[in-house]
């Protein structure tokens, strides 16, 4: 599993998350190195937590160096892991 | 236009593009202060079965800042959903809208309120806000007016709001204006106009006849001022820095029935002074000022400082403006524009009056909220000698293009150096419009912009 804190509550992306909302396959068990969080402010009625119901969408934004963005609710967690990059890749069909 | 359609990429998204922003003390309650944030503009007003709404994935904002930093201390946040009543009609009413819970309306929007402090801090301030109808035509709409003004809500927290079709206050020529900087009262002038035109003309209106979405905010001066006591017009903190933003979440997933929306909001419109993204920025950098916040502007200064208009009016009206020309050739910094767009205007360039909110450059309306309103309003604000109008602050029927024209024109250089000789034609230029030329007119209080045109009356703006 990979686990990322991004400060104002705690984040799982396990692996069932994974392929329930991103509709991924593969997800690899990896320790991530969490390098950023962009955390939105708060927006009333619009935000969302992102813990339970809201859809999760990761983005891979670099293969190699195992740079993720993850968007979740009104936040943007950003992600570095290697495997879970290049799981994502295969399953796209990219390796 | 004011800053409709103004960049190419918020061009294409036309429900999260702020077209006109207004913040002037309430004449009728002038220990308030009216914000007005128009989107969506130029709406057809016949233009059903699918009228104009706002997003319901759009965050708008207001934002004023009350010290000086460039940063909002108070934001007003507006969220938009939508309901339909009858999901196997086709149509936006199945019979007349005499009222806003009508079940003839089978498309109603509503809206939240939350004020957002200088922390980061929320608050709730209204939710499920009715919005009005758009005005359809006599059989579907038919006392407009009096429906619209159901819709005027007061705030529990002090305030009055509304958000719903308003007429498009802002009177512009841009039929002539984009035909190589035409005005049609000067086009006997014009370089290449005089080749074809042997009079002048008169000035068109291009928006009479369209709608828009105004947010309209009326709130005590109290609530966002940095306090709550009264203030001389010459100390800091009398001056608000205003600004109005669309927001949109960084990802959008399609899907047949509902679309996903993730991640944080991401600015994609912005809107301070009138026309400075317009005119002001050069075209492959207007996506990108959409972006930013005003306390970025210092990037966006050397054009406000050498603006491109100044350089063409003397090659479009040969002879005309050669004070202009020389002043341009000289290549002198237009300090008098730095200050009314990106800093405000300081004490002592005209007296009893000052707008200034220091020295951080960033495109913001400023008002001073000390200033009372004036008796008899003058169009054309601080240039026509009423410091009670545009570029302090902006109401609703300030001449704001020619306030804009004949400042780059060199109309007010001569206020920062006292040896420079304004061209005549700096303080007679014109569109040859002033806010008669809105057929809609405009109204005396809140929400103070005119009663919107309908489609039936107006089937082909």
């Amino acid at each position: 599993m990979s686990t990322a804190n991004p400060g104002t509550g705690r984040l799982s992306v396990s692996r069932r998350t994974m392929l329930t909302a991103a509709a991924t396959v593969g997800v690899g068990a990896a320790t991530a190195g969490v390098v950023g969080v962009a955390s939105a402010r708060e927006y009333g009625d619009g935000g969302g937590d992102g813990k339970n119901a809201d859809p999760i969408v990761v983005h891979v934004r670099d293969v190699a160096s195992g740079r993720l963005d993850i968007f979740v609710g009104t936040r943007r967690i950003e992600l570095r892991d290697k495997d879970l990059a290049r799981d994502l890749a295969e399953a796209a069909g990219k390796r | 236009m004011s800053s409709h359609r103004e960049a190419p990429e918020i061009a294409q998204d036309p429900v999260a593009d702020s077209s006109d922003l207004y913040a002037f003390v309430t004449p009728d309650r002038p220990d308030t202060v009216t914000l007005i944030a128009n989107y969506l503009p130029m709406q057809v007003p016949s233009g059903g079965p699918n009228f104009y709404e706002f997003g319901e994935d759009v965050l708008y904002e207001i934002h004023i800042d009350n010290d000086g930093d460039g940063h909002a201390d108070v934001t007003y946040q507006f969220r938009f959903t939508t309901e339909i009543a009858n999901d196997k009609t086709f149509l936006y009413n199945t019979g007349p809208i005499e009222s806003l819970e009508s079940e003839n309306w089978n498309r109603k929007q509503f809206y939240s309120v939350t004020c957002v402090d200088r922390r980061g801090k929320a608050t709730s301030l209204a939710k499920k806000v009715p919005c009005p109808p758009v005005n359809i035509g006599p059989l579907s709409t038919p006392d407009y007016t009096k429906l619209a003004y159901q819709a005027v809500r007061k705030l529990n927290s002090g305030g009055t709001v509304f958000a719903g079709q308003r007429a498009d206050g802002f009177f512009v020529d841009l039929g002539a204006i984009f035909d190589l900087g035409t005005l049609r009262p000067f086009q006997d002038k014009h370089a290449f106009g005089s080749q074809i035109f042997n009079k002048a003309g008169t000035g068109v209106n291009t928006l009479n006849g369209f709608n828009v979405l105004s947010i309209a905010l009326q709130v005590p001066l109290s609530n966002v001022r940095a306090s709550s006591r009264s203030y001389r017009y010459n100390e800091a903190g009398a001056t608000l820095g205003i600004w109005t933003t669309a927001s949109r979440q960084q990802v959008k997933v399609r899907h047949s029935r509902s679309d996903t929306d993730a991640g944080p909001f991401v600015q994609v419109s912005r809107l301070g002074n009138p026309l400075f993204n317009e005119v002001i920025v050069p075209m492959s950098l207007k996506d990108e000022w959409n972006t930013l916040p005003p306390r970025e502007d210092k990037r966006f200064a050397e054009f406000v400082a050498n603006p491109e208009l100044a350089s063409l009016l003397p090659v479009l009206y040969p002879g005309v403006f050669d004070n202009l020309k020389a002043l341009v050739d000289a290549g002198t910094a237009r300090a008098d524009l730095l200050a009314i767009l990106l800093t405000g205007i300081p004490e002592g360039v005209i007296d009893g009056f000052q707008n200034t909110t220091g020295t951080l450059q960033a495109d913001m309306l400023r008002l001073n909220t000390a200033i009372p309103p004036a008796k008899k309003p003058n169009e054309l604000g601080v240039v026509g000698g009423d410091v009670a109008g545009f570029p302090n602050g902006r109401r609703v029927t300030d001449d704001v293009v020619t306030i804009s024209l004949r400042a780059v024109a060199g109309a007010t250089f001569s206020l920062i150096d006292k040896n420079f000789t304004p061209d005549a034609a700096a303080g007679a230029v014109t569109t040859g419009l002033t806010s008669a030329d809105v057929k809609a007119g405009f109204l005396k209080s809140f929400p103070f912009l005119g009663t919107p045109l309908d489609g039936f009356n107006n089937p082909g703006a």
